[in-house]
C-alpha cells in the first residue's frame, strides 16, 4: 500500500515538474495595438489612471511631472515605480512580459535603439508634436520617427562623440583637436601616438553597440545605414571606405579594442589618444578623471569630414495605452517630462544628456564654472537620426551579425570583404 | 621524472587556482578604490588608495539588507519545497519497480534538455493568472522541484546495497520509515551537493525575479545589483564590485563549511560498506 502511496506520490512530482518547467500556456498573444489618443478635455481624471514603466534614470523628471499632473488633473492616478535596472533590454522584458499577462503599461521608456522593436510589435499611438511644452528642441523628434511618423518624444538623448587626450595630442603636434575632421587625420595622429607610446592609442567600442557605433562611422562620412527601401544602406565604396577605419586602425595595430567601459578606465588613465564615446558619458569621465588629464569632445570625424546627421542615442517616451483617455494622458504627462525644469532634472550636472528642452540649456549655461566638456553636451543641438532603422523583428540577428563584421575587421579582415557578407546576411533576415 | 610531472601537476594547479581566484580578487580590489574612480585606472593590482565607504554606499542604495533577507527565504523556501519532493521522486524512480516508472524517468531526463528560458513566459503566465505576479510565492513556485535533483539522487539512491533494503524491510521497516532512516542518511552527501546547487543556482538566479518581481519589497540580491548600472552613462563598479562583495560572501562561507560534502556528492554515487 505504501509502496503505491510513494509511487503515486513521484508521478504527482513528475507532473509537479511538468507544470513547472515544461509547461506551456495556450493563452493567446496580446492584441498589441494602441489605442488612438482622445481629446484630453472629454477624459474625466478622476476615473482615470495610468501606469508608467521606466529605467531608474528617469525617476527625478518623473516625480517633478507626476506632481504637476496630479495638479493639472486632480484625482488622476498615476503609477510610477521604476524598474530597479537601468538596462533598457530588461526593461523591455519586464514591460513584454506585463503585457503578456495584461499589465500593459500606458507610457513607456525605452531605449532609442528599441524604438523599431515596440513600433513593429505593440503599434503605439504617435506623439503629436503641438502637446510638446514651450523650449523642446523638436529637431530632436526625427530621433523618434519611423517613416513620417512621432512614436518617440526623445527625452534624455545623446549623440557618438570622440574624446580626445589633449596631452598626447600635443605631443603628437596637434595642438588643436578640434581641426581633426577625417578619418585619415585620426589615423595619422593615433600613428604618431602609438609611436611614441608603444601602445594603442584609440579605442571604438564596437562590441559594445555595434548597430549604433557602425551607423555613427557610416552616417558621419554621409552615407545611409539603411537604404530608402529598408535593406542594408552601406555596402557601397564610401560606406566600405568608411566602416573600414575599423580595419585599418587594427592592421596598425593602433585600436584598443575593448569594450566602453574599459576603454573609459583608459582613456581616463590617459592612455589613450582617442576614445569614441557617446555624450552621456562625459559627465562620468569628467567624475573620473584625475584633475590634470587635459581632454576635451570633438565632433565625430567622418571619411571627407562630418559630413552627415548623426544617429541618437539615450532614450524616449512611447505611448503603448490601449485606452484612449489614459493615452490622452500619458501623452500630457509626455509633455510635463520635456518641459525646462524635468529637463534640468533629467540632463543636469549628474548625467550629460543632452537637454532636450532649449530653456534648460540657458538655465544650465548660466551656472558658475561649467566644465568646458559639460557644455558640449549641452549644447548640442543638431538635428538627430533615428537609432539604426532595421526593421524591428529582426534586431537581435542584425545587430549579431553587425558584431561579427566588426569583430572580423577588428582583427584586421578587411571592409571590402566584411561588408558585403554581413549586406549579404541582413538583407536575407530582411527578405530583401 | 616523476617528481617532474608532480611539480608540473603543481605549477597547473596553482595556475588554475590563481584563474579561478583572480575575479574574486579583482571584485574586492574594485569594490575598496576610491569612488571617484582614479584607483579603477590603469591595472595596477593593489588600488593606491582604500575606500571603504563603497560597502556603506552600496548597502543604502541597493537596499541589501532587505534583498539578503528576502533572498535567504527564497533560496530556502526553494531548497525545502526541492528536497521534500526530489527525495521521495528519486526514492520511487531508483527503488520502486511500477508501471510507467520508465517513461516518467524519460521525463525527467527529457524536462534536463529544455532551456528554462523557453518556459519562461508561459511559466510568468500561469503564475499571473493563479495571481502570485510580484510575490515571493510566485519567486519560488516554479521551482518546487528539480528534474536535476531527482536525476542526481536517483543515481545515489541506485547504488546503496540491496542487502542493506532487505536488512531494513527484515527489520520492520515500511518504505516511508526506510527513506528517512536509512535512504536519505545514505545520500547525504548527494543530497549536500544537489542542496549546494540549488542554493547557488537561485540566490544567483535574475531573469526570473526580473520578470516576476516589480515592487522593491521583494527583490532579490541579483536584481537590486542592478542599480548599478546605466545603459547609457555606465557602471558605478566600486559600488557593484562592494555589493557583489557582500552578496557573494553568505554563498562562498556556505561553501567553505560544506564542501566536503559537496566534492563527495559531486564525485558520484558511493557504495556503502
Amino acid at each position: 500500500m505504501r509502496t503505491k502511496a510513494i509511487a503515486t506520490a513521484s508521478v504527482l512530482t513528475a507532473v509537479a515538474l511538468g507544470l513547472s518547467a515544461c509547461g506551456t500556456s495556450t493563452e493567446s498573444a496580446p492584441a498589441n495595438q494602441a489605442a488612438a489618443t482622445s481629446a484630453i478635455d472629454k477624459c474625466k481624471p478622476a476615473e482615470s489612471s495610468i501606469k508608467l514603466a521606466f529605467a531608474p534614470q528617469g525617476t527625478p523628471a518623473v516625480e517633478h511631472a507626476k506632481k504637476v499632473m496630479e495638479q493639472k488633473f486632480p484625482g488622476l492616478k498615476i503609477d510610477a515605480v521604476a524598474a530597479q535596472s537601468g538596462n533598457y533590454s530588461d526593461l523591455t522584458k519586464q514591460i513584454v512580459a506585463d503585457s503578456a499577462v495584461g499589465k500593459r503599461p500606458d507610457l513607456i521608456m525605452t531605449g532609442l535603439g528599441q524604438l523599431r522593436f515596440w513600433t513593429d510589435t505593440f503599434n503605439p499611438a504617435t506623439i503629436d508634436p503641438a502637446t510638446l511644452p514651450d523650449g523642446y528642441q523638436k529637431q530632436f523628434l526625427s530621433a523618434g520617427k519611423v517613416g513620417d511618423k512621432s512614436y518617440l518624444a526623445p527625452f534624455q538623448i545623446s549623440t557618438p562623440v570622440m574624446l580626445v587626450n589633449k596631452t598626447l595630442l600635443a605631443d603628437a603636434g596637434i595642438t588643436d583637436p578640434a581641426s581633426i575632421k577625417t578619418f585619415g587625420q585620426v589615423v595619422e595622429v593615433a600613428k604618431k601616438v602609438t609611436e611614441k607610446t608603444g601602445k594603442p592609442s584609440i579605442n571604438i567600442a564596437s562590441d559594445d553597440l555595434p548597430d549604433w557605433f557602425s551607423q555613427a562611422l557610416v552616417q558621419s562620412s554621409g552615407e545611409k545605414f539603411v537604404a530608402d527601401d529598408g535593406s542594408f544602406g552601406f555596402d557601397t565604396p564610401k560606406g566600405r571606405e568608411a566602416i573600414g577605419l575599423i580595419s585599418t586602425l587594427a592592421k596598425e595595430k593602433l585600436a584598443l579594442n575593448v569594450k566602453m567601459d574599459d576603454g573609459q578606465a583608459q582613456f581616463v588613465a590617459g592612455n589613450l589618444a582617442f576614445q569614441m564615446a557617446t555624450t552621456s558619458r562625459i559627465a562620468q569621465v569628467l567624475k573620473n578623471a584625475p584633475k590634470d588629464l587635459d581632454w576635451t569632445p570633438i565632433d565625430l570625424p567622418g571619411l571627407n569630414g562630418p559630413e552627415g546627421v548623426l544617429p541618437a542615442g539615450g532614450n524616449g517616451w512611447v505611448v503603448i495605452s490601449e485606452d484612449s483617455c489614459k493615452a490622452a494622458f500619458s501623452q500630457a504627462m509626455v509633455a510635463e517630462m520635456l518641459t525646462k525644469d524635468a529637463s534640468l532634472l533629467s540632463s543636469g550636472k549628474d548625467y550629460s544628456y543632452i537637454p532636450v528642452n532649449k530653456l534648460a540649456t540657458e538655465e544650465l549655461l548660466k551656472g558658475d564654472n561649467i566644465a568646458p566638456q559639460m557644455r558640449y553636451a549641452w549644447t548640442y543641438n543638431k538635428a538627430l537620426t533615428v537609432w539604426s532603422g532595421f526593421a524591428g523583428a529582426q534586431t537581435a540577428p542584425i545587430v549579431d551579425t553587425l558584431r561579427t563584421m566588426l569583430q572580423q575587421m577588428g582583427t584586421g579582415k578587411s571592409a571590402e570583404d566584411a561588408v558585403p557578407a554581413a549586406a549579404k546576411t541582413i538583407n536575407a533576415l530582411l527578405g530583401k | 621524472m616523476i617528481r617532474l610531472y608532480k611539480l608540473l601537476g603543481l605549477v597547473l594547479g596553482a595556475v588554475a587556482v590563481i584563474l579561478a581566484l583572480f575575479p574574486f580578487y579583482w571584485m574586492l580590489r574594485t569594490a575598496v578604490a576610491p569612488a571617484d574612480g582614479n584607483a579603477l585606472t590603469g591595472l595596477s593590482l593593489i588600488p593606491a588608495e582604500l575606500d571603504l565607504s563603497n560597502f556603506a554606499r552600496a548597502w543604502d542604495r541597493a537596499n541589501l539588507g532587505s534583498a539578503m533577507l528576502n533572498g535567504i527565504t527564497v533560496t530556502l523556501g526553494i531548497l525545502l519545497l526541492q528536497l521534500l519532493t526530489c527525495i521521495p521522486a528519486a526514492y520511487a524512480l531508483a527503488r520502486f519497480r511500477f508501471r510507467g516508472a520508465g517513461v516518467l524517468l524519460g521525463l525527467v531526463l527529457a524536462c534536463l534538455l529544455i532551456p528554462s528560458q523557453a518556459t519562461l513566459i508561459p511559466t510568468f503566465v500561469g503564475l499571473n493568472l493563479l495571481g502570485l505576479g510580484d510575490t515571493k510565492i510566485g519567486l519560488v513556485l516554479p521551482f518546487v522541484t528539480s528534474a536535476i535533483g531527482i536525476f542526481m539522487l536517483r543515481q545515489q539512491m541506485l547504488s546503496i546495497p540491496d542487502a542493506i533494503m532487505e536488512a531494513a524491510r527484515t527489520d520492520g521497516l515500511g518504505p516511508l520509515r526506510t527513506l528517512i532512516s536509512v535512504v536519505v542518511p545514505m545520500s547525504a552527501p548527494s543530497i549536500a551537493a544537489f542542496s549546494m546547487l540549488s542554493i547557488f543556482t537561485h540566490w544567483n538566479d535574475y531573469l526570473w525575479p526580473l520578470l516576476v518581481a516589480r515592487s522593491p519589497e521583494i527583490m532579490t540580491p541579483p536584481l537590486t545589483l542592478a542599480i548599478f548600472q546605466n545603459a547609457d552613462t555606465g557602471f558605478d563598479y566600486p559600488a557593484l564590485s562592494a555589493a557583489a562583495a557582500i552578496v557573494t560572501a553568505p554563498v562562498i562561507i556556505l561553501f567553505l563549511l560544506a564542501q566536503r560534502h559537496f566534492v563527495r556528492g559531486m564525485a558520484g554515487p558511493e557504495v556503502a560498506g
